[in-house]
């Protein structure tokens, strides 16, 4: 499991690089350097907002190198999607990593648990893959007949929904954000 | 109470600022809100819909509820769950204070359905003596991704007693003949075992232990040993474990090794036939009657590793405790009293000078933790090179002006952990 962590963490600290060598401007630089402190702070600590905050640094970055292959549209989604997914993942490992830090202590149950846990997490993160690519697929289907612009007022007025009723959820149960 | 995280406050915001953005500038840089509110869907689930409510109940089990000192102790924390499905749940436990983990975590992360039930194993090592309670636990409930979060606090009491360690000495063959104590009361090895004098006929009510069963066969009737009878001394051991009298640097204390000094102290007046009474200084006043033993040396030892330390009960009221609780002991200036302390202070030296003047035979023991303290200064690096050399030097000076005075008035020893009793000098 600590391998896994420090595979991810190093994923997101090669696509830094690659997104400084890539989009050499001064903000993706910028960004990228950031990510990279963000990072290392994050894996230090073991923080699940900093190790997040990283990882979004590089949205606009890689959505620049996805551009040229995916198109200037679909290539944010792309890189949400990608970032979304490692920053989630890098979040559960470093949570892991608690238990797992002293590998000659766990006793097999401990770490089967957390096999478990991180197999369903895994398992949870494929479909939210999936239906990003279902959507994904849905709205290439209905720009054929509409133009894009109305999709993505759609898809933002749709969005705005969601938000709100979590955000109503949360209100009516009188809850807070924590650290 | 569900409490959102730092993490899902984080996504939503830069889905938020990315719609905007995309609705100000007709561009597709709001499409990162599309997998974070995936994320955010698959894991709260269909929204307002109540599944139950989260019921768990833990139980704990030490492998060895009484230990020495350094010995480890395998804590096993079992949480059930008996409400409904849990996606993902932190186990945590809390730690008394002075409890080192030595193998394993006290964090245990798991999913858990309802009705199975997860244990959360580790390994602590315990250095001073006392009782550690283990209580507490945290049980975090989280959705999946972690997003929101609710945190049950849950009780799983269990008690562990911590005993010093006997160190054995390999120089001498008794510590006690070592500090060559004799007194006038009646051992409890009357008739005892240190010195063979010679044999007799076998009477009614003679030990069956007594019976020399060699010389018995060879003369045909049944003899006994007999043996010098021993004369034991009443002694009680005055342990301070006052707060100012007790070096202190950051976790570490000097009350170990004065409970380790007091306790081979006791074993070895026990072990050669004296009565050994107790009375602790400190937040309360533990006080034990003089008595022989093995039995009585685990009283005594129990007493003295639940003694806490404090500074309501100080040295100026050992006379009075003695008055008050060893009269006998009081009234006939019997026995010997030992004051085991490791920074004595001026109230102890005028205790011992007030009570040897009243007759009482007084004996100090130093307890020495320079060395010890030493090492605490250098690990929190608030010490080091010449500055802790000169405060060594100073403290051991203190030490030699205490030890001058005590000797007007006592026989002082010094206990160290490695050399054990060493006579420095007195009446």
């Amino acid at each position: 499991m600590t391998l896994a962590r420090r595979g991810i963490a190093a994923l997101l600290y090669v696509t830094a690089g690659v997104a400084a060598v890539l989009d050499p401007s001064s903000v993706g630089l910028g960004l990228a350097a950031g990510c990279v402190i963000l990072l290392t702070i994050g894996y230090r600590f073991k923080g699940d907002f900093t190790s997040v905050a990283s990882g979004w640094l590089l949205y606009l970055p890689l959505a620049t190198i996805f551009a040229p292959a995916l198109g200037p549209f679909w290539s944010y989604l792309a890189s949400g999607t990608y970032l979304a997914i490692i920053t989630e993942r890098l979040s559960l490992e470093n949570q892991l990593s608690l238990p797992l830090e002293d590998p000659e202590g766990v006793d097999a149950e401990g770490k089967r648990l957390a096999g478990e846990l991180s197999e369903y997490h895994l398992r949870r993160l494929v479909t939210v893959v999936f239906l990003v690519v279902a959507i994904s697929g849905l709205s290439l289907a209905a720009s054929v007949v509409f133009s894009a612009v109305t999709v993505l007022i759609l898809a933002s007025v749709l969005l705005f929904i969601i938000v709100g009723m979590y955000a109503m959820r949360a209100a009516a149960r009188g809850t807070r954000p924590v650290g | 109470m569900v409490a959102l995280k730092n993490k899902l406050a984080l996504i939503l915001i830069i889905a938020a600022i990315g719609i905007w953005l995309s609705a100000v500038t007709l561009s597709g840089v709001g499409l990162a809100a599309v997998p974070i509110i995936l994320i955010l869907l698959v894991d709260q689930g269909v929204p307002f819909v109540e599944s139950g409510a989260w019921k768990f109940s833990v139980s704990r089990r030490v492998t060895q509820p009484k230990v020495v000192t350094g010995e480890r102790v395998l804590v096993e924390l079992t949480v059930t769950n008996e409400g409904r499905d849990v996606e993902r749940m932190v186990l945590e436990d809390q730690l008394p204070s002075g409890v080192k983990v030595t193998r394993g975590s006290r964090y245990l992360i798991c999913a858990l359905k309802r009705g199975a039930r997860a244990t959360l194993r580790y390994e602590v090592s315990l250095l001073d003596p006392g009782d550690v309670h283990f209580g507490e636990c945290l049980v975090r409930v989280q959705s999946l991704f972690g997003l929101t979060e609710q945190r049950l606090e849950l009780v799983a009491p269990s008690t562990v007693r911590i005993y010093p360690r006997l160190l054995s000495r390999k120089v001498l063959t008794s510590r006690a003949k070592a500090l060559s104590f004799s007194g006038t009361s009646p051992s409890r090895f009357k008739g005892g075992r240190l010195e063979f004098m010679n044999t007799r006929r076998h009477v009614y009510g003679d030990p069956l232990r007594d019976i020399n069963w060699k010389a018995s066969a060879r003369l045909g009737k049944t003899l006994v040993n007999e043996w010098h009878a021993e004369r034991g001394l009443d002694c009680v051991m005055i342990v301070d474990l006052l707060d100012q009298d007790l070096p202190k640097v950051g976790k570490w204390s000097a009350r170990t090794d004065v409970i380790a000094c007091a306790y081979e102290l006791s074993h070895a007046l026990i072990g050669s036939g004296n009565r050994v009474g107790l009375l602790v200084l400190g937040a309360a006043p533990v006080k034990l009657q003089p008595g022989f033993g093995s039995k009585h040396l685990r009283v005594l030892l129990d007493r003295l590793v639940t003694a806490q330390e404090g500074s309501v009960w100080s040295a100026r009221n050992v006379e009075g405790f003695l008055e008050t609780f060893f009269r006998k002991q009081y009234r006939f200036r019997g026995g010997a009293l030992f004051f085991v302390t490791a920074n004595p202070g001026v109230d102890v030296l005028e205790a011992v000078r007030s009570l040897a003047l009243k007759g009482f035979s007084c004996h100090t023991i130093l307890v020495n933790t320079l060395e010890q303290e030493s090492v605490a200064l250098s690990e929190l690096r608030v010490a080091g090179g010449a500055s802790l050399s000169l405060g060594t030097r100073v403290a051991r000076a203190e030490i030699e002006w205490f030890e001058s005075r005590f000797e007007k008035y006592s026989k002082v020893y010094e206990w160290t952990e490695d050399s054990g009793f060493v006579e420095l000098g007195g009446l």
